[in-house]
Protein backbone atom coordinates (compact mmCIF):
# COMPACT_ATOMS: atom_id res chain seq x y z
CA UNK A 1 0.00 0.00 0.00
CA UNK A 2 1.56 3.11 -0.73
CA UNK A 3 1.61 6.59 0.84
CA UNK A 4 -1.96 8.06 -0.82
CA UNK A 5 -3.89 4.98 0.89
CA UNK A 6 -2.05 6.13 3.95
CA UNK A 7 -2.45 9.65 3.72
CA UNK A 8 -6.42 9.06 3.28
CA UNK A 9 -6.68 6.39 6.09
CA UNK A 10 -5.27 8.36 8.73
CA UNK A 11 -6.95 11.27 7.16
CA UNK A 12 -9.99 9.16 7.99
CA UNK A 13 -9.00 7.21 11.10
CA UNK A 14 -7.90 10.52 12.75
CA UNK A 15 -11.08 12.48 13.14
CA UNK A 16 -13.09 9.95 14.80
CA UNK A 17 -11.01 10.06 18.35
CA UNK A 18 -10.53 13.60 17.51
CA UNK A 19 -14.19 14.12 17.83
CA UNK A 20 -15.08 11.25 20.29
CA UNK A 21 -12.42 12.46 23.10
CA UNK A 22 -13.87 16.68 22.36
CA UNK A 23 -17.65 15.60 22.38
CA UNK A 24 -15.99 13.09 26.05
CA UNK A 25 -14.97 16.27 27.70
CA UNK A 26 -17.49 18.18 27.00
CA UNK A 27 -20.12 15.96 28.06
CA UNK A 28 -17.92 15.51 30.96
CA UNK A 29 -17.69 18.87 32.01
CA UNK A 30 -21.39 19.34 31.51
CA UNK A 31 -22.02 16.00 34.10
CA UNK A 32 -19.42 17.92 36.50
CA UNK A 33 -21.16 21.39 36.71
CA UNK A 34 -24.95 20.01 36.32
CA UNK A 35 -27.41 20.64 39.19
CA UNK A 36 -29.63 18.42 38.09
CA UNK A 37 -28.13 14.95 39.24
CA UNK A 38 -30.40 12.78 36.95
CA UNK A 39 -28.93 15.05 33.97
CA UNK A 40 -25.49 14.81 35.32
CA UNK A 41 -25.85 10.90 35.69
CA UNK A 42 -26.86 10.87 32.27
CA UNK A 43 -24.11 13.22 30.81
CA UNK A 44 -21.06 11.50 32.65
CA UNK A 45 -22.71 8.61 30.99
CA UNK A 46 -22.23 9.57 27.55
CA UNK A 47 -19.31 10.92 28.67
CA UNK A 48 -17.51 7.57 30.01
CA UNK A 49 -18.62 5.96 26.33
CA UNK A 50 -17.19 8.90 24.00
CA UNK A 51 -13.89 8.40 26.01
CA UNK A 52 -13.76 4.66 25.60
CA UNK A 53 -14.27 4.80 21.88
CA UNK A 54 -12.62 7.54 21.76
CA UNK A 55 -9.30 5.79 23.21
CA UNK A 56 -9.87 2.79 21.09
CA UNK A 57 -10.25 5.20 18.18
CA UNK A 58 -7.12 6.16 18.95
CA UNK A 59 -4.84 3.61 17.70
CA UNK A 60 -5.72 3.38 14.71
CA UNK A 61 -5.22 6.76 14.36
CA UNK A 62 -1.93 6.04 15.78
CA UNK A 63 -1.34 3.05 13.58
CA UNK A 64 -2.19 4.99 10.08
CA UNK A 65 -0.11 7.92 11.07
CA UNK A 66 2.91 5.60 12.02
CA UNK A 67 2.39 3.80 8.39
CA UNK A 68 2.20 7.14 6.54
CA UNK A 69 5.35 8.35 8.02
CA UNK A 70 6.92 4.76 7.14
CA UNK A 71 7.27 4.40 11.43
CA UNK A 72 9.42 7.44 12.08
CA UNK A 73 7.97 8.32 15.90
CA UNK A 74 10.45 11.34 16.18
CA UNK A 75 11.10 13.26 12.43
CA UNK A 76 11.78 16.65 11.74
CA UNK A 77 10.04 19.94 10.87
CA UNK A 78 6.27 20.11 11.01
CA UNK A 79 6.15 16.19 11.43
CA UNK A 80 8.32 16.30 14.55
CA UNK A 81 6.32 18.90 15.91
CA UNK A 82 3.30 17.05 15.18
CA UNK A 83 4.96 14.00 17.11
CA UNK A 84 5.40 16.17 19.75
CA UNK A 85 1.66 16.54 20.52
CA UNK A 86 0.13 13.28 19.21
CA UNK A 87 2.46 11.06 21.60
CA UNK A 88 1.44 12.65 25.09
CA UNK A 89 -1.87 13.25 23.63
CA UNK A 90 -1.74 9.42 22.65
CA UNK A 91 -1.08 8.58 26.21
CA UNK A 92 -3.29 11.08 28.37
CA UNK A 93 -6.13 9.49 26.10
CA UNK A 94 -5.31 6.08 26.93
CA UNK A 95 -4.60 6.84 30.58
CA UNK A 96 -7.57 8.65 31.20
CA UNK A 97 -9.98 6.07 29.58
CA UNK A 98 -8.30 3.50 31.69
CA UNK A 99 -8.87 5.07 34.79
CA UNK A 100 -12.69 6.06 33.68
CA UNK A 101 -13.00 2.42 33.02
CA UNK A 102 -11.61 0.87 36.20
CA UNK A 103 -13.93 3.28 38.02
CA UNK A 104 -16.87 3.48 36.35
CA UNK A 105 -19.46 6.30 35.19
CA UNK A 106 -19.71 7.85 38.34
CA UNK A 107 -16.16 8.59 40.11
CA UNK A 108 -15.76 10.85 43.05
CA UNK A 109 -16.23 14.93 42.29
CA UNK A 110 -12.39 15.06 43.39
CA UNK A 111 -11.76 11.82 40.90
CA UNK A 112 -13.98 13.37 38.41
CA UNK A 113 -12.26 17.02 38.06
CA UNK A 114 -8.48 15.50 38.18
CA UNK A 115 -9.64 13.56 35.25
CA UNK A 116 -11.38 16.51 33.63
CA UNK A 117 -8.11 18.58 33.86
CA UNK A 118 -6.18 15.64 32.16
CA UNK A 119 -8.90 15.58 29.77
CA UNK A 120 -8.51 19.26 28.61
CA UNK A 121 -4.99 19.09 28.62
CA UNK A 122 -5.75 16.07 26.09
CA UNK A 123 -7.99 18.00 24.40
CA UNK A 124 -5.24 20.77 23.86
CA UNK A 125 -2.60 18.36 22.96
CA UNK A 126 -5.00 17.09 20.24
CA UNK A 127 -5.64 20.78 19.18
CA UNK A 128 -1.59 20.84 18.84
CA UNK A 129 -1.80 17.96 17.09
CA UNK A 130 -4.33 18.72 14.69
CA UNK A 131 -2.37 22.38 13.64
CA UNK A 132 0.80 20.59 12.76
CA UNK A 133 -1.03 17.79 11.01
CA UNK A 134 -2.89 20.28 8.64
CA UNK A 135 0.25 22.06 8.57
CA UNK A 136 1.93 19.12 7.25
CA UNK A 137 -1.14 18.50 4.52
CA UNK A 138 -2.16 21.49 3.64
CA UNK A 139 0.41 23.94 4.67
CA UNK A 140 2.56 26.32 2.38
CA UNK B 1 -15.91 -1.23 39.70
CA UNK B 2 -15.98 0.89 43.02
CA UNK B 3 -14.42 -2.72 44.41
CA UNK B 4 -10.65 -0.82 43.32
CA UNK B 5 -10.55 2.47 44.72
CA UNK B 6 -9.82 5.80 42.74
CA UNK B 7 -5.99 5.92 43.88
CA UNK B 8 -5.23 2.60 42.68
CA UNK B 9 -7.43 3.21 39.50
CA UNK B 10 -5.14 6.14 38.57
CA UNK B 11 -1.97 3.64 38.82
CA UNK B 12 -3.57 1.45 36.38
CA UNK B 13 -4.49 3.96 34.44
CA UNK B 14 -0.63 5.77 34.89
CA UNK B 15 0.63 2.18 33.30
CA UNK B 16 -1.74 1.05 30.51
CA UNK B 17 -1.20 4.97 28.94
CA UNK B 18 2.70 4.18 29.68
CA UNK B 19 2.32 0.54 28.09
CA UNK B 20 0.24 1.69 25.16
CA UNK B 21 3.05 4.66 24.70
CA UNK B 22 6.01 1.97 24.66
CA UNK B 23 3.86 -0.56 22.41
CA UNK B 24 3.45 1.91 19.90
CA UNK B 25 6.94 2.95 19.83
CA UNK B 26 8.59 -0.13 20.44
CA UNK B 27 6.88 -1.86 17.49
CA UNK B 28 7.02 1.05 15.36
CA UNK B 29 10.78 0.73 16.18
CA UNK B 30 11.20 -2.42 15.17
CA UNK B 31 9.29 -2.67 12.06
CA UNK B 32 11.43 0.75 10.73
CA UNK B 33 14.66 -1.00 10.35
CA UNK B 34 13.53 -3.71 8.60
CA UNK B 35 11.48 -2.31 5.92
CA UNK B 36 12.66 1.14 5.22
CA UNK B 37 16.44 1.28 5.85
CA UNK B 38 18.26 0.86 2.73
CA UNK B 39 20.58 -1.28 2.63
CA UNK B 40 23.43 -1.12 0.23
CA UNK B 41 23.19 -4.57 -0.64
CA UNK B 42 19.95 -4.83 -1.48
CA UNK B 43 17.88 -3.46 -4.36
CA UNK B 44 15.74 -1.19 -2.35
CA UNK B 45 15.16 2.00 -4.77
CA UNK B 46 16.04 4.94 -3.76
CA UNK B 47 14.94 8.79 -4.74
CA UNK B 48 16.66 10.07 -7.49
CA UNK B 49 17.08 14.21 -7.52
CA UNK B 50 18.89 13.95 -10.72
CA UNK B 51 16.16 11.77 -12.44
CA UNK B 52 13.04 13.98 -10.35
CA UNK B 53 14.91 17.27 -12.07
CA UNK B 54 15.22 15.55 -15.82
CA UNK B 55 11.42 15.06 -15.12
CA UNK B 56 10.55 18.26 -13.62
CA UNK B 57 12.13 20.16 -16.52
CA UNK B 58 9.84 17.97 -18.98
CA UNK B 59 6.44 18.01 -17.26
CA UNK B 60 6.84 20.76 -14.44
CA UNK B 61 9.13 23.56 -15.60
CA UNK B 62 6.36 24.45 -18.08
CA UNK B 63 4.11 25.92 -15.46
CA UNK B 64 5.90 26.76 -12.60
CA UNK B 65 9.56 27.78 -14.15
CA UNK B 66 12.99 26.29 -14.85
CA UNK B 67 14.38 27.17 -11.71
CA UNK B 68 10.82 26.38 -9.83
CA UNK B 69 10.73 29.90 -8.62
CA UNK B 70 7.09 30.23 -9.71
CA UNK B 71 5.55 31.47 -13.45
CA UNK B 72 2.07 30.72 -14.09
CA UNK B 73 2.17 28.43 -11.52
CA UNK B 74 3.58 28.83 -7.65
CA UNK B 75 6.99 29.10 -6.36
CA UNK B 76 7.94 25.55 -5.38
CA UNK B 77 11.28 26.16 -2.93
CA UNK B 78 11.19 25.58 0.66
CA UNK B 79 7.81 23.32 -0.08
CA UNK B 80 6.12 22.49 3.59
CA UNK B 81 3.81 19.84 2.39
CA UNK B 82 4.70 16.36 2.82
CA UNK B 83 5.95 13.77 0.33
CA UNK B 84 2.39 12.52 0.75
CA UNK B 85 0.47 15.23 0.31
CA UNK B 86 3.19 16.47 -2.99
CA UNK B 87 2.58 12.73 -4.49
CA UNK B 88 -1.21 12.96 -4.39
CA UNK B 89 -1.43 17.47 -5.61
CA UNK B 90 1.12 15.28 -8.51
CA UNK B 91 -1.08 12.27 -9.40
CA UNK B 92 -4.66 13.82 -9.34
CA UNK B 93 -3.66 17.40 -9.84
CA UNK B 94 -5.78 20.31 -8.29
CA UNK B 95 -9.31 20.99 -9.89
CA UNK B 96 -9.23 24.32 -12.18
CA UNK B 97 -5.66 24.74 -11.26
CA UNK B 98 -3.29 21.61 -12.63
CA UNK B 99 -3.53 19.07 -14.25
CA UNK B 100 -3.07 15.74 -13.15
CA UNK B 101 -0.25 13.43 -13.95
CA UNK B 102 -1.03 10.03 -12.76
CA UNK B 103 -1.57 8.63 -16.00
CA UNK B 104 1.80 9.98 -16.73
CA UNK B 105 4.16 9.25 -13.92
CA UNK B 106 4.50 6.29 -11.84
CA UNK B 107 5.32 6.84 -8.17
CA UNK B 108 9.18 6.01 -8.35
CA UNK B 109 8.92 9.20 -10.93
CA UNK B 110 6.79 11.09 -8.07
CA UNK B 111 9.60 10.04 -5.61
CA UNK B 112 12.09 11.54 -7.64
CA UNK B 113 10.39 14.63 -7.80
CA UNK B 114 9.70 15.13 -4.35
CA UNK B 115 13.51 14.36 -3.84
CA UNK B 116 14.50 17.27 -6.19
CA UNK B 117 11.82 19.24 -4.84
CA UNK B 118 13.18 18.71 -1.42
CA UNK B 119 16.59 20.25 -2.46
CA UNK B 120 15.32 23.27 -3.50
CA UNK B 121 15.70 25.83 -1.24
Amino acid sequence: MNSLFWSRAHGGATHFPIALILGATLFDLLAFFSPDSAKRSEFSTIGYWLVILGALGAFGAVFTGLALSKWTIGGTGLILRHHLFVWPAFAAIVGAATWRLVVGREPSRRGFAIYLCAMSVACALIGGAGFFGGELLLGQ
Amino acid sequence: MKAISERRAFLIAAIAAGAALLATLGLATAIRPEQFTPSPATDVPVADAGQGRHLFLLNCAHCHGDDALGDEGPNLHNLHKSDARIHQVVIAGIKGEMPSFGKKLHDSDVSDLTAYLRTLH
